[in-house]
């Protein structure tokens, strides 16, 4: 085995395709830093707008009510790792805007670089590479690595030797895998200096961690093609025939079925257009009722002699409608959910996005961590109403009608005080639960390739015997 | 089986871009009936919204680019306009989690697939007779070389466009098919563009594929080549490109659009403040009134003079508003849109982006024609403001904000007489109003000559398409691209297989 491993080694240090292939991985990791490299100084520039912009909106805040009325915004937090995997979410929306006045739901905001023209586009993240042109190489380094020999006789040389037919297939899978592991070691580490050399990333043990999670999956990934490549190797007469199919199944499995996915979604599940507006709508007509119903806001001395009676009920209504309106939010929301779940599912029938969603849940990103963002966001709005309704309850003087600004408490209240948001990352329950499926089927389809390729190497056929010289395309 | 592949991949995509066609034309119709309902039931003119709406184009199925099928809407507003490049009228707009999907159409299938078999046909058809020993045998024929050349790439090509045309042709009866499609003669035009285009860059890729086999020495070599040259072309520019554009354009100055605008709005304020100064309203029981919105009814005379005057100055600060707003925002967003134009700027690099950035050209689905239309929008926003100064100067501006008949009763009819208590809400007198403005408010809900007469609104006729030739212009750099490394691959190949020698 090892020396089938070390002959397969040498000829590919020695050949074309080899080198070029090293060639290409290391020019797709250069393009990878440098353009995270340049994201990360934008990114580091936004993000102190935002925290400025918060900064600036804390200040303002001089009494209880102040705090009550300002508008909020909080941020989701880069994972830190978008170079090795973004799934594109990154330049969705990613903040919120809320307050704790009734009636002020949160709507959803940019937050770093949204460009909606260029949404149709995937950055070149580490996955990309592996997920495209990584498969793409297993098919050009292996599509002749039994055809081949086949067809130039050499095969029959190695069969005579005393090694089973299956440890000949595992040395030269070894080897084809040695060679495409340092490719993307050697990418990788490139990618990272760069961008270590522009202080975009901080080398360290998370850090470190992740890019070991990568690399096991990509061992995965790349074994299920290099299996499949040597089986079809095995299965077909000449290696241009082999080749056509490797490169005709890669298209359809890694570029195609991906690509469908949106437009299969898009007719599998019914969906309701304009849920974002209705659930506006529902408040403006609540509040257009309550004005024609004679409930107005009153001056704060003027409501005082009935004890805020109109302004009570006024904000109990609104209360209910806020409920209503976040329940109109919710079904939208889901049933969009539901669409993307159909989609992520066509998905999943190709390896490449087995392999994507499993890296996006062992990185604790993907449409998990947006879901999660977005749950933390909502709370941490409910977090600052208890506070501010504390602070409220806290003073006699104030006429207590939660939340409406103007008829709260006046005490001073210092914008620092009311508590921060900071996204926690998705727990180890959470990104298991995003990750299992697709792990278990990029593990299933490693295995079912490897057993499909030993059955192919070691079922006795007429490959044994030389094929003619003149019909090969190796032949020379 | 590879060409049976393709067509049923064509035939699939095509069927789901139709499908989804029809949803969208559904949308557009949608919009259109809420548009004429808008101005049907307008009584003021600030309820007046006469968007620009156009229909989904069929063409862009095929290579759905940015437009991707739908319609497009540019809002049309006095105080607002939209920047950029419109709205999209159609399904999944709002989905920002379906965005995050690629979508496949008819080009991407011809710029990954076709163009694959085009290598795979084109790699071996110098070497492989070379290394089969029946190159000999075919020079040893008393035709001249240059002709044996010839029939070797035309054969080659027709092996592609053979099943090219086919694929096409199950795409357009597919699209046919579906009633919600129809083709102008202009169209057609670009259909047949649009496959003339796609046989090009296949002939091209096999040319390439025949250069690069009657260079190298063996056929193994020469497949690796072609390949890796598919690979970094195809899949990789492909990839690359708008990250890249993507960082190396600035980030775009949002904060101070925010910012910028407060302060116009702060200054806006400020003037309105110091004109209100300048000019008082009448006492309270003149301004005394109905309202919702942007509406006022049953003002007194007086209060309606004090409001057509502030109307008047209002409507200057408004566009005034609209213009810094454009300014600024259009200064935030060009960064953003400049990614996209350099994604399709320097697609020319690589013939396979070159092709799919030409096939949105054509199929007017690229960010350029989309940036068309919206001019059209601007353009006729303008349009739109001088008819409503024409309007306001020829009647009054009082048909800013009231539908009131001249000859209205003013809900405080006697103003004078009236004290600040009667005025007061809940009042014996205002609860006595109160009950006549309800039964004016069901009178006039009746009231057909409330309505505008909208009948001389401008139509905006359809001047938002780039005709042809506009569309060539904008694809000629490109196209010249496209034809030059054409003939350098077929000369190169021609040239090397007229003076081989064996050794």
């Amino acid at each position: 085995m090892t020396i089938v491993f070390l002959h397969q080694l040498h000829d590919h240090l020695i050949s074309l395709r080899v080198q070029l292939s090293m060639i290409v991985v290391l020019l797709f990791f250069v393009v990878n830093g440098t353009m995270y490299s340049w994201r990360m100084e934008t990114q580091a520039q936004v993000d102190s707008q935002l925290t400025a912009d918060l900064s600036r909106r804390l200040d303002g805040i001089e009494t209880i009510r102040d705090a009550v009325g300002a508008g909020l915004r909080v941020a989701n937090q880069p994972t830190g790792t978008g170079f090795i995997v973004e799934s594109g979410f990154d330049r969705m929306w990613g903040s919120l805007w809320f307050g704790a006045e009734t009636g002020r739901i949160p709507f959803r905001w940019f937050a770093r670089d949204v460009n909606f023209w260029m949404s149709r586009f995937e950055n070149t993240d580490w996955t990309l590479i592996v997920r495209l042109v990584l498969s793409f190489l297993c098919i050009m380094l292996a599509y002749d690595g039994i055809s081949g020999e086949a067809q130039r006789g050499t095969l029959r040389q190695v069969f005579a030797n005393p090694i089973s037919r299956g440890r000949v297939l595992v040395g030269k899978f070894a080897a084809h895998l040695a060679v495409l592991l340092v490719a993307t070691l050697l990418g990788t580490v490139v990618s990272l200096l760069i961008q270590t050399m522009h202080g975009a990333v901080e080398l360290n043990g998370a850090l470190l961690w992740a890019h070991l999670l990568f690399l096991v999956a990509t061992v995965v990934y790349l074994s299920l093609f290099l299996f499949i490549t040597l089986g079809i190797s095995a299965l077909t007469r000449t290696s241009a025939s082999s080749l056509v199919l490797l490169t005709m199944t890669w298209a359809v499995f890694i570029v195609v079925i991906p690509q469908c996915s949106f437009l299969i979604a898009m007719q599998a599940v019914e969906h309701e257009e304009g849920w974002m507006f209705k659930s506006y709508d529902v408040m403006n007509e609540a509040r257009e009722t309550l004005t024609k119903g004679g409930l107005a806001l009153r001056d704060s001395s003027l409501a005082g002699q009935d004890g805020f009676a109109v302004e009570r009920q006024v904000a109990q209504r609104i209360e209910e409608v806020e409920k209503e309106q976040m329940q109109v939010r919710r079904h939208g929301f889901a049933q969009q959910l539901q669409r993307y779940e159909v989609a992520r599912a066509v998905n999943l029938l190709s390896p490449g996005f087995a392999f994507q969603y499993t890296i996006e849940a062992m990185l604790k990103t993907g449409v998990a961590k947006r879901e999660s963002f977005f749950r933390q966001a909502l709370e941490h709005r409910l977090v600052v109403r208890e506070f501010v309704g504390h602070r409220d309850a806290a003073d006699p003087d104030s006429p207590h009608v939660r939340y409406l600004p103007g008829y709260m408490s006046m005490k001073p209240l210092d914008g620092d005080e009311i508590p921060r948001f900071q996204e926690k990352p998705l727990s180890f329950a959470e990104s298991f639960a995003a990750g299992v499926m697709p792990l278990t089927i990029l593990v299933f389809e490693a295995l079912g390739a490897m057993l499909f390729a030993l059955w192919r190497s070691t079922a006795p056929t007429s490959r044994d015997t030389p094929l003619p010289r003149t019909e090969g395309v190796d032949g020379s | 089986m590879a060409l049976a592949f393709t067509v049923v991949l064509c035939l699939l995509t095509t069927l789901m871009g139709s499908l989804e066609f029809s949803v969208s034309v559904d949308a557009y119709q949608q919009a259109l009936d809420e548009r004429l309902e808008a101005l049907n039931e307008a009584t003021i003119y600030p309820r007046v919204e006469p968007h620009v709406l156009v229909p989904p184009q069929p063409v862009q199925i095929l290579a759905r680019g940015l437009a991707g099928g739908n319609g497009r809407r540019f809002e049309v507003f006095v105080d607002e306009y939209q920047e950029g490049s419109g709205e999209s009228v159609g399904s999944g707009e709002y989905d920002d989690l379906m965005q995050t999907l690629v979508r496949i159409d008819f080009s991407t299938v011809v710029a990954i697939l076709l163009s694959f078999l085009a290598v795979v046909i084109g790699f071996d058809c110098i070497s492989g007779e070379r290394e089969q020993g029946t190159l000999r045998l075919l020079l040893s024929n008393p035709v001249p070389r240059a002709h044996i050349i010839a029939a070797k790439l035309v054969g080659g090509m027709l092996s592609l466009w053979v099943p090219l045309l086919l694929a096409y042709v199950v795409a357009l009866s597919i699209l046919l098919g579906n009633g919600d499609v129809q083709f102008s003669g202009d169209d057609w035009l670009r259909l047949g563009l649009m496959l003339a285009l796609s046989c090009l860059v296949l002939g091209l890729v096999f040319a390439f594929s025949a250069m690069v086999s009657s260079i190298t020495h063996n056929s193994a070599t020469s497949l690796t080549v072609c390949l890796f040259v598919w690979l970094i072309a195809g899949v990789g520019y492909m990839n690359c490109l708008p990250g890249l554009t993507r960082y190396g354009v600035p980030y775009p100055p949002f904060w101070e659009y925010l910012t910028k605008m407060r302060e116009v709005r702060q200054t806006q304020a400020g003037e309105m403040e110091e004109w209100e100064a300048r000019n008082p309203p009448p006492g309270a029981a003149y301004m005394k009134s109905y309202s919702a919105g942007p509406l006022t009814r049953y003002s007194h005379p007086r209060g309606n003079a004090w409001r057509e005057q502030r109307a008047r100055f209002r409507f200057d600060q408004m566009l005034e508003y609209a213009d810094e707003d454009f300014k600024y925002r259009t200064a935030n967003q060009m960064p953003l849109a400049q990614q996209e134009f350099l994604v399709d700027k320097w697609a020319v690099l690589s013939p396979l982006t070159n092709y799919r950035s030409l096939m949105k050209y054509l199929a007017r689905s690229s960010l350029d024609d989309l940036f068309f239309f919206s001019h059209f929008g601007q353009r006729y926003r303008v349009t739109y403001v001088d008819y409503l100064r024409t309007k306001m100067s020829s009647a009054s501006w009082r048909r800013w904000f009231t539908d009131d008949p001249v000859d209205q009763e003013p809900l405080v009819p006697d103003p004078e007489s009236v004290t600040a208590d009667m005025l007061a809400d809940g009042s014996d007198f205002m609860s006595s109003r109160a009950e006549w403005l309800e039964r004016q408010q069901e009178l006039a809900a009746r009231d057909p000559a409330r309505t505008l007469d909208l009948t001389d609104l401008p139509k905006y006729g359809d001047g938002w398409k780039r005709t042809l030739g506009q569309s060539l212009t904008l694809m000629m750099p490109g196209l010249i691209v496209l034809l030059l490394s054409f003939s350098l691959c077929v000369t190169i190949t021609v040239l090397r297989f007229v003076r081989y020698r064996f050794a």
